[in-house]
């Protein structure tokens, strides 16, 4: 994996630090009219942009889109029926061709998927921590913004479904290589 | 020893007099409190934000801690930049902005110049004294209060004889049953006063906020401590309902739009 996720909390005081590949300017985040807000940023070349906004700088959500740095200044604009909005710029320098059907973290869900269908992070591969890649979570019908359902042990076989997948077995099925030993014994 | 006592009795009453006389010449200084005192009662909740009916591009809504969450990617109104704002350039220009100020905002201004700001720590014994530590020029004070000051929060800015105070102070309570707590000394007084433990007396600029206080809290200790007492009862109030009936927390929706800059944007991606 090339990505790297610096996070530029837009409206606070962050200096500019440098990367890997090239700086990333502050992005600018300024009021607008109409009671709207502006956010500009430099979109450096070969670069893939990720927003996200939080109400509380605690919990974070991805907007649903994805930009490419062109070597151009990206902008955009935003209303919102909330308190408050905090916006963050994270972005990668893994090469692709197709940012969109890209899968940065390897999870077996692309870029778009995970910030336009299942609301899960781009860029982290187990966005609930729990164990359990987000496309495997996703393919056997589990959250996987939910940590709550990796000790869960869906099928009865003994295995709670954090550790189906660490031992790569079904978590739908009674394939408990423990439990087939011991029924083989009996 | 009936003359000596005399005259002790007489020192004692004159000193007495004396305090009066000081109090009531202080009780004299014409004192306000700017923006009212907080009594703990929340503001009336906005409504709710209405957002501008916007061409809708795509729409995705999904359920998070109970909320709904709706993102609207919405063609770009086109919203006009925001008009920079005038910068004085000459002195007829620093006038002209002078004049074409409102009261109000002059009367802040003037409040910003004819301020001072200060901040001090203030540990309440027993809800009936105060030991009060700050800084001036670098150097330590301290200082035993009589007064509770739980009483002296709740505003932000107050006023005596027209110069305008800004106090900034952390405040804890502590009592004097736990171990290390300083007792309090005995106040020669029972008007609002405090003695200085530590630091330059003679240094009026260094106690100048804490005189201020204790002149505010002279002219409105009954206003001060009822609103104190109501905001500690509506906080009760408050932690019980919020203990019976958990916020839910408020649904948003945000509406996002790419602008099209003039020269320099960058180019559309969207699948």
């Amino acid at each position: 994996m090339n990505w790297r996720i610096p996070a530029l909390a837009v409206g606070l005081a962050l200096a500019p630090m440098p990367y890997a590949r090239g700086q990333q300017a502050q992005p600018d985040f300024t009021q607008g009219t109409n009671d709207s807000w502006n956010l500009e940023w430099d979109g450096v070349s070969d670069r893939t942009y990720f927003l996200q906004w939080s109400e509380n700088l605690i919990d974070w959500y991805y907007f649903p889109l994805i930009e490419s740095g062109q070597g151009l200044l990206i902008a955009y604009g935003f209303t919102s029926t909330g308190e408050r909005l905090f916006l963050r710029l994270r972005y990668s320098d893994e090469p692709v061709s197709d940012p969109y059907t890209a899968d940065f973290d390897g999870d077996g869900l692309t870029n778009w998927e995970e910030v336009n269908t299942y609301m899960t992070d781009p860029l982290d591969g187990d966005s609930d921590n729990d164990g359990a890649s987000d496309g495997w979570e996703i393919a056997n019908g589990f959250d996987p913004n939910n940590a709550s359902d990796a000790t869960i042990d869906s099928d009865g076989d003994g295995l709670g479904n954090a550790a189906e997948y660490a031992q790569n077995t079904d978590p739908n099925a009674k394939d408990n290589p423990l439990l087939q030993l011991l029924v083989t014994v009996d | 020893m009936t003359r000596l006592r005399r005259v002790v009795v007489f020192l004692i009453v004159y000193l007495g007099i004396w305090i009066n006389l000081v109090e009531a010449q202080q009780s004299d200084e014409k004192v306000e409190i700017l923006g009212g005192i907080s009594d703990g009662t929340s503001p009336p909740p906005k409504p709710p934000k209405v957002l501008p009916d916007l061409p809708v591009v795509r729409e995705i809504s999904h359920i998070d801690t109970g909320r709904l969450i709706r993102m609207k990617r919405v063609e770009d109104p086109g919203y006009p930049e925001p008009e920079p704002k005038p910068m004085a350039q000459s002195e007829n220009d620093e006038e002209a902005f002078w004049m074409s100020l409102s009261d109000e905002r002059k009367a802040e201004i003037d409040a910003i110049n004819n301020a001072l700001v200060f901040s001090l720590s203030a540990t309440v014994v027993d809800h009936r004294a105060t030991r009060l530590h700050w800084r001036h020029n670098g150097k330590i004070y301290e200082a035993w209060s009589n007064v509770d000051f739980n009483h002296l929060t709740g505003f932000t800015r107050f006023k005596v004889d027209g110069r305008y105070y800004d106090p900034y102070f952390g405040i804890g309570n502590t009592s004097s049953e736990m171990e290390g707590v300083e007792k309090a000394p005995d106040f020669p007084t029972r008007q609002p006063t405090f003695i200085l433990t530590r630091g330059d007396a003679g240094d009026t600029d260094a106690l100048e906020g804490v005189e201020a206080l204790h002149t505010l809290y002279r002219a409105e200790r009954g206003r001060l401590k009822t609103a104190y007492e109501k905001r500690e009862m509506t906080s009760l109030e408050r932690q019980r309902y919020l203990e019976a009936n958990p916020p839910k927390p408020r649904d948003v929706t945000i509406q996002f739009w790419k602008r099209e800059l003039s020269d320099k944007s960058g180019k559309e991606e969207a699948p």
